[in-house]
Parts: structure tokens; sequence; C-alpha cells
């Protein structure tokens, strides 16, 4: 029995064997079941293949991973004004910030222009702004009703009283503004350090723990 | 995303078992003023406005003689020339000396400013250097090792980036000072519609100025704190480190955001904690007020010494003694609040060298996508 031409049959059905080839392999084929089987078989595929509908093209990887990402399961969509709760939440310490950089520069530059305006530098024109009392209302009062009968050192007295009143509630006014701010912060801080969700592991690169 | 807590818990660790870093914390507090991490809770300009206000004291403008703003200025100015006059002749000796004391507080001033400023940069590379290796090896080196790692160019670079991020500072200088100018300029014209004008439109000006330089400082003082952990950790150079920085904070603006607003909550509760620990500190730097006098004794007296064979009669050799000793006296007795402000400084450092780390180990398992 010479040697089986399997080798040669895929080519032999797709009719791309030369003539000497081709003699060959049908001579073979004439005496050969096994070798007969084998391309009844390749013939059998072919024919099934040819019934079944074709890919209309090759479908290129970014198309594959789209249509991949497609069928996956979707995260719902946040709900827009949950989003726009997120963008207000986050808005709160920059605010906060934000009118304490307003108050300083305010505080600041309010007192530098009474500042000129005190020394007589500015004339009258900042008269209008002048809303800083220079007498407490209990000094005027006393003043008003006692002031002829006390005497210097006494009037010495309520006039620094008077002026340390003014000073301390100048100071506090500031210091009102400031801790209200600081507490809006620390607390804004507090919330979101509550309701934080710890991180995922990652690669810490601390040496120790 | 950044492990926060992680972060400020191991700077805690670091603060409390590294003690060689509270040397570069002290010297650190000593050149930023001891100013509470660095924190801005300087009083402000009004608080002392009051008092001077009802004590009367006030320039008597209606007594000058002239009837322009301008008129009145040079008046005032004639007026203080001829009263400096009047001084010199009547005290020949105390007005020498008193330009002289006024020159050598100038000079120690600049001295003292400079070697601080280098003290500073010295210590801030340090402290980087220092916190990175004990996180990479674990290993704590002692004083002598962390001045080596500060004394070097990487310090130099460190100053140059930090005066870029204050040019828009400088030129927040330049644009207070063209509006005092133009506000003076229409005072002393005397036509009251200017004056009214300039003030209005002078002090909008400068409130919007003020108002965007700071934030933009707040912008500029994160990417700093990065470059310079780029300039001592990568060995890049001023400009590449503000440009890797920049990167950096860009590709991690949630994560870098996030621990700014973490650190200005500890500031404020490290301002308050230091408002209350002040009192304390204070009362302890009584004692170490005699630390400080000895220390300051032996230069005082040598000052004092030198002034008196150059002829400075009277006590003016101790005035001269006290310019030269009283820096030292002041390092030595507010030495417990500087080493308290110091914690303050390290701990922030040692958070951003923490943070710094952080990200680039986030980066190098989760390479950044460009853009």
């Amino acid at each position: 029995m010479p040697k089986h031409v399997t080798e040669w049959l895929g080519a032999y059905h797709d009719g791309e064997l030369n003539s000497a080839r081709l003699r060959q392999v049908e001579g073979h084929l004439a005496e050969c079941a096994e070798c007969q089987a084998e391309l009844e078989g390749m013939q059998g595929l072919s024919a099934l293949l040819r019934e079944t509908a074709p890919a209309d093209e090759f479908l290129p990887t970014e198309r594959f991973v789209a249509n991949l990402t497609l069928n996956l399961p979707r995260q719902p969509e946040q709900p827009q004004p949950r989003k726009m709760l997120e963008i207000g939440w986050w808005l709160i310490p920059f605010s906060v910030l934000g009118m304490w950089i307003f108050l300083q520069i305010t505080f600041s530059l309010s007192s530098l222009a009474l500042a000129a305006s005190d020394t007589g530098l500015l004339g009258n024109n900042l008269s209008w702004l002048q809303g800083n009392p220079l007498q407490t209302g209990w000094f005027v009062t006393i003043m008003n009703l006692f002031g002829s009968q006390i005497g210097f050192t006494g009037q010495s007295i309520l006039s620094f009283l008077n002026d340390s009143d003014l000073f301390i509630q100048n100071l506090t006014g500031q210091f009102f503004w400031q801790a209200l701010l600081a507490v809006s912060y620390l607390g804004w801080l507090a919330s979101w350090w509550l309701r934080r969700r710890p991180p995922s592991q990652n690669p810490g690169n601390f040496s120790q723990s | 995303m950044l492990d926060i807590k992680k972060i400020l818990k191991r700077s805690w660790h670091i603060l409390w078992n590294y003690r060689t870093l509270w040397i570069f914390g002290f010297i650190l507090a000593l050149a930023l003023g001891g100013n509470n991490l660095r924190s801005n809770n300087r009083s402000s300009a009004n608080d002392g406005n009051n008092i001077g206000q009802q004590n009367g004291i006030r320039l008597d403008w209606d007594d000058l003689r002239g009837d322009t703003p301008s008129e009145k200025l040079n008046d005032a100015l004639r007026q203080a020339n001829e009263e400096i006059q009047r001084l010199r002749a009547k005290y020949p000796v105390e007005f020498k000396m008193g330009i002289a004391a006024a020159i050598t507080l100038f000079v120690v001033i600049f001295i003292v400013s400079i070697i601080v400023a280098i003290l500073r940069y010295v210590a801030e590379t340090a402290s980087i250097r220092m916190v990175d290796e004990y996180e990479q090896t674990g290993v704590k080196v002692g004083f002598r090792q962390g001045w080596k790692y500060g004394w070097s160019r990487t310090s130099w670079r460190l100053f140059l980036i930090n005066f870029i991020a204050h040019i828009p500072a400088l030129v927040l200088v330049v644009v207070l000072g063209l509006t005092a100018w133009w506000i003076t300029s229409a005072v002393l014209s005397g036509v009251e519609t200017a004056i009214i004008s300039s003030l209005i439109a002078g002090i909008g000006l400068v409130f919007l100025f003020i108002f965007v330089t700071v934030i933009l400082m707040v912008v500029l003082y994160v990417l700093r704190d990065f470059a310079w952990r780029m300039a001592v950790l990568e060995g890049t150079g001023v400009m590449e480190s503000l440009r890797l920085a920049a990167a950096l904070v860009k590709r991690n603006w949630k994560n870098v955001g996030l621990m700014w607003l973490v650190m200005i909550g500890i500031k404020i509760v490290w301002a308050i904690a230091f408002f209350i620990l002040i009192f304390p500190l204070l009362i302890v730097s009584i004692l170490t007020a005699v630390g400080g006098l000895l220390v300051a004794i032996l230069p005082s007296l040598l000052t004092a010494g030198v002034a008196s064979l150059l002829s400075a009669p009277d006590y003016w050799p101790w005035i001269f003694a006290a310019i030269i000793g009283f820096p030292l006296f002041a390092v030595v007795a507010f030495s417990p609040v500087l080493l308290v402000s110091g914690w303050g400084l390290i701990y922030q450092s040692s958070v951003w060298t923490l943070t710094y780390r952080e990200l680039k180990a986030l980066e190098t398992v989760a390479p950044a996508v460009a853009g």
C-alpha cells in the first residue's frame, strides 16, 4: 500500500494541485478507502460552512471592546439633583475660606483707611464713612449725668475704660466672625471625615505602620 | 485614592519618634518667626487702631500753613527738618549716637535675616530628605548627617522655587505702591472729586488684587511644596521641579485638594491649641530667660566694652550691647515657644513629604495617562 496522501487532500479539495501531484492523489484515492473517507469528511465540512451565513466583516478590537462594554451590567447613573448636592457639598469649604479671605482683606483695608482718616491725611473726605464711635454709650451717659462731679483722675480712669471697651468691642467683632468661620469649616471637615469611605488597599509605601 | 488617615498617623509617628527633626523644626520656627504652622494668625492692623484713635494721636493738619494739602505737606516737612536741626544743636552726642545705634540695629537685623534665611532652607531640605530616608530605609540619622543633607545646592534651589512662588506677592506690592501713590497724588492735589474717586477706585482695585493674589498664592504654595520635594528627592532643577510639580498636582488634583483641605482644618485646630498652649509656654519662657541672659551676657559685655572705647558716653554702650545681645537672649528665652512651633512645622512638612511619596507610588502602580 503506497503512502497516504492526507497532506495533499486540502489542496486537492480546493483545486490547487498541479498535474503531476493531481494524478498521484487521484490514483491513490481510487485505491485507498481511508483517504477517500478523509476527503468526504472535508467535503461535508465545506458544505456545512457554505450553508452557514458568513460574518459580514472582521470585527476590530475597539469595536469588540465597545460591544463587550455595552453588554456589561451598567452602574445606574446618579440623578441630577444628587450630583448638584455633591457639588454644593464640596463648595462649602471653599466658600468658607473665600469668606475668611474676604473678611481679612475688608478688616485690613478698612482699618488702613480709618487710620489714614484719623491722622487727617484725607481731610474730611472719609468722615461720611466713619461709623466707629469714639465713646461708648455708658461713658456718654455717665459723663452727662456726673461729668461735672467727677474729678480729673476719675475722668481719666473712665476714659481709659471707655478706650479699652471700644478696643475689646472691635477685637471681639473680628474674633466672632473668624471663630464662626473656623467652626463652620471644622464642622464640614468632621462630617466629611465621618462619611468618607475608607480607601481601597493601595500601594502604601510606608516602611513601618 | 490617597489614604489620608494613614498619612496623618504616620506623620504623627515620625514627629514623636524622630527627635533629630525637632532641631530642624526649631530652626524652621525661628526662621518663620514661630508663626504657628504658617497660619495667617497675625493680628489685624485694626487691633491697635482704636487705642491710638482715642488717645488723640492726630496730625495737626489744620495747624499747618498752606491752602492745599501739597502746601501743608511741604510745611510739615519743613517743620520736621527744623525740629531735627534743633535737636541736633541741643543734643549733639545723643543725635550722633542715635544715628549710630540705628545703623547698628539695621546691620544686625540684616545679618540676622540672612543667617536665618540660609538656616531655613537648610532645615527644609534636611527635614524632607530625613523623612524620605526614614520611610525608605527606616534609618534615623543624627543632626550632623541631617545638616549635611541640608547644606547643599538643593537648598539654593528651594530658595529659588520659593522666590518664584512669591512673584505674585511682589507684583501685589508694586500695585499697592502705585495705588498709594495715586491716592496720595490726589490728596496732594486737593481736588475733592479726585480724592473721592481715587479712594473708591483705589480701594476697589487693591481689594480685587489682594483677593486674586491670595487665591493664586494658595495654589502656588501647594505647587511650591511639591516642587521642593521634587528638587530634594529627585534632584531636579528649579524650573523642572515646578513643571513636574504642576503636572503631578494636575494629575492628582483630587487627592492633593483633599489633603490641602484636611491640612487647613489641622492648621485651625493647631492655631486654637497653640493659643491655649502659649500661656504655659510663656511661663516656661521665664525660666529659659535666665539661660538667655547667660548666653547673651558675654557678647553684650564685649559690645559694651568696644562701644565705650569708641567714645560712646553714658548709657550708650548698653544700648549697643542690647542691640547685639537681644537676638541671642530672645532665641534662648523663647525656645519653648519655638520648639512647639517647630513640631507643627515638622508635622506639616512630613505630611507633604509622605503625600508626595504616596502619589508617586500610586502612579507607579497605575501609570498616569498624559493629559
